[in-house]
C-alpha cells in the first residue's frame, strides 16, 4: 500500500466533503465574478477630467486642397487653441505616409492622439459624402488601467464642428443639413504595446485589458488563501482530533506525511483553480456578448497574455500555492484547535487581500526597484508583482522575484520539515500558549 | 530479551514543568499493565515517549529492545497508539478511516481487507461504519479508534485512557474488547486510566503515579493486601499520605 497516495486521497475526500470549501471552490466564483465585474467597470469609467491641453497629430493625406485649407486657417487654429486643442501637423516635420506617422507616434511618448485625414477627403466633402477619418489613440503605458475614452470624442465633437462651419462658410452653404451636421465620421485604431486594434476605441481595450490584469492576482489571491485557509484547517483538526499524533506513530515517514498534505491542497486549489478559469470563461463571454458585440466584428482584442505569459503565470501561482500551502500548515501547528486556525485565516483575510492589491498597484505609480524586490519579500504581494512585471516587461525584475518566491517556499519547507520530524508539532501550540502568560 | 517494556529512569520536562520525574518499570510479554494516578501525574507524557512522539529529557525506554528515541523507525512497526481523546476523521466514513490506517500497515490488498474486517467487526458499529464520522456519539468514535488500534494486531498497545468519558455500556464494551483481543493474540497491553477502580477489571500489574514518580507497583490484589485497603481507590489515598508525611505540619 502507498502511504503517500493514501494520504492524498484521503486529504481530497475530506475537502469535497466539507460544504465551505466546496463553497470556496465551486459557488463563490458565480458569486464573485459579477461583484468583480461592477468593481471593475467602475475603475474603468472614464472620469471627467477638464481638458486643458491637448497636443493632436495629424497626417494629411487628401489628396485635394480641402483638408490643407481647414488645418492652416488662422480662424480654425484660434478655435481650437481655445477649446485646449493644438494640431501638431506631421506633413510639416516630413512625415507622408501613415506608417511613417504610427512609427513616429509609437516612439512619441508625448502624443497620444493621431488624426489622419484620407486621400479622398475633398472629394467626399465636395460630393457631401461622409468622409473617415482615422483616429488612432496611442496607449503608451504597459499596463493600461484608464484612457480616457473622452479625449478622442471631445477633440472629433470639436474638429466635427469646426468642418461644419467652414463647409457652410466657404464651401457650400447650401449642402444637405444631415450631411453638414454630420461631415465626418471616426474609425478608431488603439495602438498598444505595437499591436493596432482597429475599430476598438481605447477605453475598450483599456477596459478589457484591465480585467485581465485584475483578474489574474485576483484568483491568484483566492486560491492562497483557499489553501491557506484548508490547510492551517486540516493541520488544526488533524491536531483537535487527535489524528496527527496517531498518524506520527504509525511506521511512515513523517516527511511523507507533510509531502501529502501538501500535495493535496495544491491538487484542490487546482481543482479550485479550473472552477475559476470556467465561471471567468462564461463571465466574460456574458458581458462581451451583451456590451461589444457590433465593435467585436473587429475581432482584434485577443488576449493580454502571450502563451509564455501564461506558462510563467501559472508557474507563479503554483509555486505561490505551495508556500502558502505551507504557511497554513504552520499556522495550524500553532494554532489550539480549527476554531482558532479559522479565526487566524480569516483574520488575515482582509490585510492580505488589501496589501496584496494595493501595494503593486501603489507602487506601480514610482517603480523603484529597491522597492519592488522589498514588497516581493511578502508572500502573498509576490505573486501580484511578478504578474505586473510580467506585463511590464521587466524581465530583470521578474526572475528576481520568482527566485525570491523559490527561496521562500525552501526557507519555509525546511522549516516545516523540521516541526514536523520533531516533537515540535505536538508541544508548539502550548509553548507559545506559556509565552504568552509570561508576557 | 526479558521485558517487552522496560523504562528506565525516565525524565521529561517541558520547559521548567518536571512532567515525568524518573520513572523506571517492566511490562512482560502478553500483560496488561496500568498506570494509575490522578490528571496531571505524567501518565500521557509517559506513554507519548513510548509512542516515539516525545524525546524525554534523560532516561531510556525500550520496546522489544529497540529504543524508542534512536530505534524509533523500527518502534513503529511494532506499537500502535490511541491518544487520549482520539477522534477520528470527522468527514470520513467509519469504513474509509479503517481503509486509511490499515494502508500504513497492511502489506498487500489481501491484508488490507483482512484487517478493515476485524477492524470492522471489532467496532461492533455494523452498518453505521457507512456513516460520516461526524454523526458518530463519543462511544462510538472510541470503540472505532480503538478498534484501529487493535486490528494491526500490534505487539505492543498503548492505550492512553481508553474508557475515559464513556457511559457505562460503552466502558464495558472497550474493557471487554481489550481484555478479550489481547489475550487472544498475545498481545501486550500498556494502558493508563485516572478511574482506578476499573483499572482492577483490565490490568494483571498496575503502577500508580502521582507528580511525575511511580509511587506503588504491583498487581491488584498485592497493591490492596499490601495497603490494606479495599480498593485501588484507597490504595492511592494511602499511598499519598505515606509519601509526604511532612504535609500534615
Ligand atoms: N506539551 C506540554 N508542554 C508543557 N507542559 C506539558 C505538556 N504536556 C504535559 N504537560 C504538563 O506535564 C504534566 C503531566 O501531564 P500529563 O502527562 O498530560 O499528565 P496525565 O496524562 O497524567 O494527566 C502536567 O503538569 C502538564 O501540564
Ligand atoms: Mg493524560
Amino acid at each position: 500500500m502507498n502511504p503517500l497516495l493514501a494520504i492524498i486521497k484521503k486529504e481530497i475526500k475530506e475537502v469535497l466533503r466539507d460544504k465551505n470549501t466546496l463553497f470556496g471552490v465551486i459557488l463563490l466564483p458565480i458569486i464573485l465574478f459579477p461583484m468583480l465585474g461592477l468593481f471593475v467597470s467602475s475603475l474603468i469609467q472614464p472620469e471627467v477630467e477638464e481638458i486643458q491641453q491637448i497636443d493632436v497629430a495629424v497626417l494629411n493625406l487628401d489628396a485635394g486642397t480641402i483638408a490643407k485649407e481647414i488645418l492652416s486657417n488662422d480662424t480654425v487654429r484660434q478655435a481650437l487653441n481655445q477649446s485646449g486643442i493644438r494640431l501638431i501637423i506631421l506633413n510639416n516635420l516630413n512625415i507622408h505616409t501613415e506608417s511613417d506617422a504610427v512609427e513616429y507616434m509609437k516612439s512619441n511618448t508625448s502624443l497620444r492622439l493621431l488624426l489622419i485625414f484620407p486621400e479622398n477627403f475633398s472629394f467626399c466633402i465636395r460630393n457631401q459624402i461622409i468622409a473617415i477619418i482615422e483616429a488612432y489613440y496611442f496607449i503608451h503605458e504597459n499596463i493600461p488601467m484608464q484612457e480616457d475614452t473622452q479625449i478622442i470624442s471631445y477633440v472629433l465633437e470639436q474638429i466635427k464642428s469646426i468642418i461644419s462651419t467652414y463647409i457652410i462658410q466657404n464651401i457650400n452653404p447650401n449642402a444637405n443639413p444631415v450631411f453638414i451636421q454630420n461631415p465626418i465620421s471616426a474609425l478608431p485604431v488603439t495602438v498598444y504595446r505595437g499591436k493596432e486594434y482597429k475599430g476598438v476605441p481605447p477605453g475598450m481595450l483599456a477596459g478589457v485589458f484591465s480585467f485581465q490584469i485584475m483578474f489574474a492576482p485576483m484568483i491568484i489571491l483566492l486560491l492562497i488563501m483557499l489553501i491557506m485557509n484548508s490547510t492551517a484547517m486540516s493541520v488544526a483538526s488533524e491536531k483537535e482530533q487527535k489524528t496527527l499524533e496517531t498518524l506520527l506513530t504509525l511506521p511512515v515517514k513523517r516527511t511523507t506525511l507533510l509531502l501529502g498534505k501538501i500535495i493535496g491542497a495544491v491538487i484542490i486549489s487546482i481543482l479550485g483553480l479550473i472552477s475559476y478559469i470556467v465561471g471567468f470563461k462564461f463571465y466574460i463571454d456574458s458581458i462581451m456578448h451583451s456590451a461589444y458585440e457590433e465593435v467585436f466584428v473587429a475581432e482584434s482584442i485577443t488576449s493580454l497574455f502571450t502563451l509564455s505569459d501564461i506558462v510563467f503565470i501559472i508557474i507563479v501561482t503554483f509555486i505561490s500555492l505551495l508556500t502558502n500551502a505551507l504557511i497554513g500548515i504552520i499556522i495550524g501547528t500553532f494554532s489550539e484547535d480549527t476554531k482558532s486556525a479559522g479565526t487566524i485565516t480569516g483574520v488575515l483575510f482582509g490585510p492580505i487581500f488589501a496589501i496584496s492589491f494595493l501595494l503593486p498597484f501603489a507602487i506601480l505609480r514610482t517603480p523603484s526597484m529597491l522597492t519592488i524586490i522589498g514588497v516581493s519579500l511578502i508572500p502573498f504581494v509576490s505573486p501580484v508583482i511578478a504578474i505586473f512585471m510580467l506585463l511590464a516587461r521587466e524581465y530583470l525584475l521578474f526572475v528576481i522575484i520568482i527566485a525570491i518566491m523559490i527561496v521562500e517556499f525552501i526557507i519555509l519547507l525546511f522549516t516545516t520539515a523540521k516541526i514536523y520530524t520533531t516533537e515540535k508539532i505536538l508541544t508548539l501550540r502550548i509553548k507559545l500558549r506559556r509565552k504568552r502568560s509570561e508576557a | 530479551m526479558k521485558y517487552v517494556v522496560d523504562v528506565e529512569d525516565l525524565v521529561k520536562f517541558f520547559g521548567k514543568i518536571r512532567a515525568v520525574d524518573g520513572i523506571s518499570f517492566q511490562v512482560h510479554e502478553g500483560e496488561i499493565f496500568g498506570l494509575i494516578g490522578p490528571n496531571g501525574a505524567g501518565k500521557t507524557t509517559t506513554l507519548r515517549i513510548l509512542a516515539t512522539l516525545l524525546i524525554p529529557t534523560s532516561g531510556h525506554a525500550r520496546i522489544y529492545g529497540y529504543d524508542v528515541v534512536e530505534d524509533a523507525e523500527k518502534v513503529r512497526y511494532i506499537i500502535s497508539y490511541l491518544p487520549e481523546d482520539a477522534g477520528a476523521y470527522n468527514r470520513l466514513t467509519g469504513w474509509d478511516y479503517l481503509q486509511f490506517m490499515a494502508s500504513f500497515v497492511a502489506k498487500n490488498k489481501k491484508e488490507l481487507e483482512q484487517m478493515v474486517k476485524e477492524g470492522a467487526e471489532l467496532s461492533g458499529l455494523g452498518d453505521r461504519l457507512r456513516d460520516l464520522i461526524k454523526t458518530y456519539s463519543k462511544g462510538m468514535k472510541r470503540r472505532l479508534v480503538l478498534a484501529r488500534a487493535l486490528m494491526v494486531r500490534p505487539k505492543v498497545a498503548i492505550l492512553d485512557e481508553p474508557t475515559a468519558g464513556l457511559d457505562i455500556i460503552h466502558a464495558v464494551h472497550v474493557r471487554n474488547i481489550i481484555r478479550e483481543y489481547a489475550r487472544k493474540y498475545g498481545i501486550t497491553v500498556v494502558l493508563s486510566s485516572h478511574n482506578m477502580l476499573e483499572v482492577e477489571y483490565i490490568c494483571d500489574r498496575v503502577a500508580i503515579i502521582n507528580k511525575g514518580k511511580i509511587v506503588a507497583e504491583g498487581t491488584p490484589k498485592e497493591l490492596k493486601e499490601e495497603y490494606n485497603a479495599e480498593n485501588l481507590e484507597e490504595v492511592f489515598i494511602r499511598v499519598i499520605k505515606n509519601e509526604s508525611p511532612t504535609s500534615h505540619n
